[in-house]
């Protein structure tokens, strides 16, 4: 690379929608847009589960140091698909998953001359190491396609449907979290590395011996075009941005006018091809970039699961200063305990405000107890006394709250969303539609966090649309997905409704959550 | 058939109103269509915790009625923008029997016009499937409480402005009379 960029992490501009084909019964989900509520429902088996759990599935992919990229299970983190054969779907001789990202990627002096929308779709493949079979990259109107063989040996790499010839190979290399890039030496495999966990800026910027392959040919094409100056002619080679087709041929012009360059009127190319090649030569760092991006929203992706242990009346003490909430929400009173004077009251504030209750830790010799106080009352009760609903929607709030609240105390970095299963656990209706108002806050007073919910909870979907009514958070700021699955296929489709301005539900299916519907359901599969 | 409940008509069940009796009882027959099934009922959010607030207590199905209507207001909103033709009513000069448009369709505005107060009755038929009542309106349009094209030339609208009946009752009154005004 002729030089290097540093890239900027900004939570609000990274991963605006997210699909996958293949994985368990999704089919293809398509681009989900990933809004700062997303709600996603659907019977039970319908895929949303799958399609929530792809986030911390990736989150503790790119926490790893590991041989492929997908780390489908493992003893340490809380996701299992089992294997790559496990998570594709059934109906698939060899099995196959892809993930779809659409990217917002930031400008950058080497890549783009401002932020741009990208869409990259990765496919894995294979058996008992599983490996990056193809690339899909569409950005800025161009449609680029690469696939590999099991040794990461470039196989066929285009752009809008032209074959991209190469003067040697290219493999994939390098030490990528999650998207290897394009290198030009070796094929002595990749080392999927562990994203790094702090710092927004520690970025080690784009990198890549590609150009030893991928500039000749765009030199190459400049010097059959144009005559001139030979360090005009290199810059011209170099200065392309990923731009739109018809600008970079506007650009080429204007840097060839600029540099005095005369124009060959026998040459056998035109324009155009000087752009395909630039294009091409910018593949590599592409990738590298939307690797940087997906690897850095993965890795701070915060998780609670469906099943939330129970309260005890007293927990052993340590002294491990806890820093977030197990999904499980196990280590809930040593965090509690972590907190210091300012942040405790800072939680305590918002779950009054929200749900009404508050919580705080009493220390007695090796134990702890968590201890809630409800409403305005000034007694507080062991959290063992006060009914089920509260230890379940206590690691809820605790994982909201550091996710999105706790940050703007400590200047830290918000997680980038937080991927909640069943929030509405053994909660009555009327608390689950308090659940409603408390995503809501965490999403509107935090620092660009986002919230990925799956429910079965038709009063949460109402409160929802309720405070959109109130004018608390925006129709166009909550998506929901409807998983409906074939009972005869088991193949699930996807499709998205919202809410209007005033909080009424548009294209949604009347019924979707009815009993009556599940029980016709039932009905016909046994038939 | 789909009612909104203006809140022009819930206003006038509000103590203080001197006709709060009469819209308090349509109110309530209302609501117990909503519990019966026989039409579904629209209220904004605002209004329907007024009329959960509202003393004395509603009947124990129409405050349930009143709770689902409040607790779903995103489903029911989300359909009333969706039916082609849906009810609404209140008080006052815009409640003149006539079609005007809401987003995704039509909607007839009826109740009591300029100078007469109250909302005197709230009887809806729930019998509907064969030759079931229908509101006319100015254009000539039938209101079924069914979905459009389900009505049939057979059918005989009875919207015939009958004699209302207040009369509280943990029931809803289907068959004579509709949604009339004073």
């Amino acid at each position: 690379m002729t030089g290097s960029s540093r890239w900027w992490y900004d939570v609000r501009v990274s991963l605006e929608a997210f699909g996958v084909k293949n994985l368990r019964c999704l089919t293809d989900t398509g681009l989900v847009p990933i809004r700062p509520i997303t709600v996603l429902v659907g019977k039970n088996s319908s895929g949303k589960s799958t399609f929530l759990r792809a986030f911390p599935l990736l989150r503790q992919s790119v926490q790893t140091n590991r041989n492929s990229p997908i780390l489908w299970y493992s003893d340490d983190h809380p996701v299992d698909f089992g294997s790559l054969r496990e998570a594709a779907s059934a109906w698939l001789d060899e099995p196959s998953v892809t993930f779809d990202f659409g990217l917002r990627l930031p400008e950058d002096r080497l890549l783009f001359n401002e932020e741009i929308e990208c869409q990259f779709g990765v496919t894995i493949v294979g058996d008992e190491i599983p490996y990056v079979n193809d690339y899909l990259i569409q950005a800025k109107g161009h449609r680029i396609e690469c696939s590999f063989d099991p040794k990461g040996r470039m196989q066929r790499f285009s752009i809008n449907g032209r074959r991209v010839a190469l003067d040697a190979p290219l493999s994939l290399g390098g030490r990528p979290r999650l998207l290897p890039s394009l290198w030009a030496q070796g094929t002595s495999g990749v080392i999927y590395s562990s994203a790094p966990e702090t710092s927004t800026t520690g970025n080690p910027g784009l990198s890549s011996d590609s150009d030893e392959v991928l500039l000749p040919p765009v030199r190459r094409a400049v010097k059959e075009l144009f005559d001139g100056d030979l360090g005009a002619l290199a810059i011209l080679s170099e200065v392309m941005l990923l731009q739109s087709e018809a600008e970079m041929l506007k650009d080429v012009a204007q840097t060839a006018r600029n540099a005095r360059l005369r124009k060959n009127a026998s040459a056998n190319i035109n324009e155009w091809e000087i752009v395909f090649r630039g294009v091409a030569r910018l593949v590599p760092y592409l990738i590298q970039a939307a690797d940087f991006t997906v690897s850095r929203f993965m890795s701070r992706v915060a998780y609670l699961a469906p099943l939330r242990v129970s309260a005890q009346r007293a927990y052993r003490v340590t002294n491990l200063a806890v820093d977030e909430v197990d999904p499980d929400g196990k280590n809930l009173a040593m965090f509690l305990r972590s907190l210091t004077g300012d942040e405790a009251q800072s939680f305590a504030s918002f779950t009054h405000e929200a749900m009404g209750f508050e919580t705080k830790v009493r220390t007695t010799g090796m134990h702890a107890e968590i201890l809630v106080r409800q409403g305005e009352s000034e007694r507080f009760l062991n959290l063992i006394d006060v009914g089920f609903g509260y230890s379940e929607v206590l690691p809820l709030a605790a994982v909201l709250w550091t996710s999105c609240l706790r940050p703007l105390l400590q200047g830290r970095e918000p997680a980038p969303l937080v991927a909640v299963e069943q929030p509405e656990l053994h909660l009555h209706p009327a608390h689950q539609a308090k659940l409603a108002r408390m995503l809501v806050a965490a999403v509107t007073k935090g620092k660009g966090s986002r919230i990925l919910v799956e429910t079965h909870s038709e009063s949460l979907i109402n409160g929802l649309g309720k405070l959109v009514y109130e004018g608390e958070i925006r129709a166009e700021d909550i998506q929901i997905v409807l998983f409906d699955q074939d009972a005869e296929t088991e193949r699930t489709t996807v499709r998205l409704a919202g809410y209007r301005e005033d909080g009424a539900l548009r294209d949604w299916p009347y019924g979707f959550l009815s009993p009556v519907a599940e029980r016709r359901a039932h009905r016909t599969a046994a038939e | 058939m789909l009612i909104h409940l203006d809140s022009s008509g819930v206003a006038d069940c509000a103590p203080g109103s001197p006709t709060q009796a009469r819209s308090r009882a349509a109110i309530e027959n209302l609501l117990l269509a909503h519990f019966e099934g026989s039409h579904a009922i629209s209220l904004s959010p605002p209004d329907a915790e007024l009329l959960c607030a509202a003393s004395p207590p509603w009947s124990e199905r129409a405050a349930r009625a009143l709770d689902h209507i409040e607790e779903s207001y995103s489903q029911i909103a989300g359909l009333r923008a969706e039916v082609p033709l849906a009810l609404e009513l209140g008080i006052g000069a815009d409640f003149d029997s006539r079609e005007h448009e809401v987003s995704g369709g039509q909607a007839v505005r009826h109740g009591a016009g300029v100078g007469a107060r109250a909302l005197t009755s709230a009887h809806l038929n729930t019998h509907s499937a064969q030759g079931g009542p229908a509101l006319r309106t100015p254009r000539g349009v039938a209101i079924y409480p069914l979905p459009p094209g389900a009505a049939t030339k057979e059918q005989r609208p009875i919207w015939e402005g009958r004699a209302a009946r207040t009369k509280r009752s943990e029931e809803h009154r289907p068959g004579v009379g509709n949604w009339l005004v004073g």
